[in-house]
C-alpha cells in the first residue's frame, strides 16, 4: 500500500480528518514505520510548541490591563461634543465682536474734512446766500481747533509762533553800526 | 458602560499572559510586546460591544494582536537599509534570551519567528490554543484549505529547522 502524503499525515496528527480517512491512515500506520515516525514527529512538534510558549516569561504587573476613562465614552458622543464646542466658540466670538464694534464711535476725522462733508458746508460752498450765516462760525471754530492742535507741540517747546504777516514785514535789526562818512586821512 | 468595562477587564486579565506570550513570538522586539498588547486591548475594548462570542475571547483578541503586531513590524522593516534587506528574506530577529531561558524552547520560538508572517501567525495560534483548522480559519478570516496548507508548510519548515539545530531525542519537550 502506498504511503499517504505528508499534508494528510499532518492533518491526521492534528485530528483534522474525518472518521473514514482516520481509519484508513491508522491501518496504514500499523504497517508503515516511516509514516508512523512522521506522525509521531508532528505530534511532538505540537507538544514542543505548546511547552515553548508556556516557558515565555511574562513580567508581573500590579494591574495588567488598564483601560483609561476616556476610552469608556461612547464614540457617538465625540462628533456631538465637537459640534457643540464649535457652536459655543462661534457664539462667544460673535458676541465679542458685536460688543466691540457695534457701539464703537465713528473713526475721528479732521475738523476741516468733517466740515466739508457736512451738508451745510456743501450748501455754503455752492450757494451764495449761505456765505454769511452761522455755519461759517462752525468752520472757523473747527479751523481754530485744528490750528491749536498743530501749534500745541511748538508751544510746549516754547517756540514762538509768529503770524505770517509779521514775518513778511520783519526787518532784521541793524547789527552793524552805521559808519560815518569816510574822510581822507590827513597824512 | 461601567458593567461592560468590568466584564472586559476581567476577561482581559485572564487572557493577558497568553497575549504577552503570543506577542513575544509575533513582535519584533521585547520593547514592542507591551505596547502591542496594550494597543490590542484598547482596540478590543472599543469594539467589545460588537463581540458576539462566536469564538473565544482569546482567539478574538489574538486576531487583533496579529494585525497590531504586523503593522508594528512593517514600521520596523522600513528602517532596515534597502541594500541590507535586498538579498535576504525579512524575518524577525532572535528572541531576547532573558524572556525565554530554556535554550531548546528558545530555538523553537526563533524558528517560528523566522517563518513568513502568515505562517507565523497561524502556527502561534495553533500552539497557543490547540484550535482546529476551522476555528483558526474563522479567527483569521481565511479558508480552511489555506489554513491546512499553511500549517503544513510551517510545520515542515520547523521540523527541518530544528533538525539542523541538532535538537535530538531524549528530552520530554524536544524530541527530534
Amino acid at each position: 500500500m502506498s504511503c499517504f502524503d505528508p499534508e494528510s499525515l499532518t492533518a491526521f496528527a492534528d485530528g483534522e480528518l474525518d472518521a473514514s480517512a482516520v481509519a484508513a491512515i491508522e491501518r496504514h500506520l500499523h504497517d508503515c514505520a516511516s509514516c508512523r515516525q512522521f506522525v509521531d514527529e508532528m505530534r511532538r512538534l505540537d507538544a514542543c510548541g505548546r511547552s515553548a510558549l508556556r516557558t515565555i516569561h511574562v513580567m508581573p504587573h500590579g494591574r495588567s490591563v488598564v483601560i483609561p476613562e476616556t476610552a469608556t465614552r461612547p464614540r457617538v458622543l465625540r462628533p456631538v461634543a465637537l459640534a457643540a464646542a464649535a457652536i459655543i466658540f462661534v457664539t462667544v466670538s460673535g458676541a465679542f465682536w458685536f460688543v466691540a464694534f457695534r457701539h464703537r464711535e465713528p473713526r475721528p476725522v479732521s475738523a476741516p474734512i468733517q466740515a466739508a462733508k457736512s451738508p451745510s458746508a456743501t450748501d455754503r460752498l455752492n450757494t451764495a446766500q449761505d456765505k454769511q450765516p452761522a455755519s461759517g462760525d462752525d468752520f472757523r471754530a473747527s479751523s481754530d481747533e485744528t490750528f491749536e492742535r498743530w501749534a500745541e507741540p511748538y508751544r510746549r517747546l516754547r517756540i514762538p509762533l509768529v503770524p505770517l504777516e509779521e514775518v513778511a514785514n520783519h526787518k532784521p535789526p541793524e547789527i552793524l553800526p552805521t559808519l560815518p562818512a569816510t574822510t581822507k586821512p590827513n597824512i | 458602560m461601567g458593567n461592560l468595562k468590568g466584564d472586559f477587564e476581567s476577561e482581559a486579565e485572564a487572557v493577558y499572559p497568553a497575549l504577552v506570550r503570543a506577542a513575544t513570538v509575533l513582535c519584533w522586539s521585547r520593547s514592542d510586546v507591551e505596547d502591542a498588547v496594550q494597543e490590542t486591548l484598547m482596540s478590543a475594548f472599543k469594539s467589545y460591544s460588537s463581540f458576539r462570542g462566536d469564538s473565544s475571547f482569546l482567539t478574538w483578541t489574538y486576531a487583533i494582536l496579529a494585525r497590531v503586531a504586523s503593522a508594528a513590524n512593517r514600521q520596523r522593516f522600513r528602517r532596515i537599509p534597502a541594500d541590507y534587506a535586498a538579498d535576504r528574506p525579512v524575518q524577525l530577529p532572535p528572541v531576547d534570551g532573558t524572556v525565554i531561558v530554556d535554550e531548546e524552547a528558545r530555538c523553537l520560538i526563533d524558528a517560528v519567528r523566522s517563518l513568513p508572517e502568515r505562517q507565523r501567525e497561524m502556527v502561534t495560534l495553533h500552539f497557543l490554543q490547540e484550535l482546529s483548522y476551522g476555528e483558526i480559519a474563522e479567527a483569521l478570516g481565511i479558508s480552511v484549505g489555506t489554513v491546512k496548507a499553511t500549517i503544513f508548510a510551517a510545520k515542515t519548515f520547523l521540523r527541518s529547522a530544528l533538525a539542523k539545530k541538532d535538537i535530538r531525542k531524549g528530552a520530554t519537550h524536544v524530541l527530534f
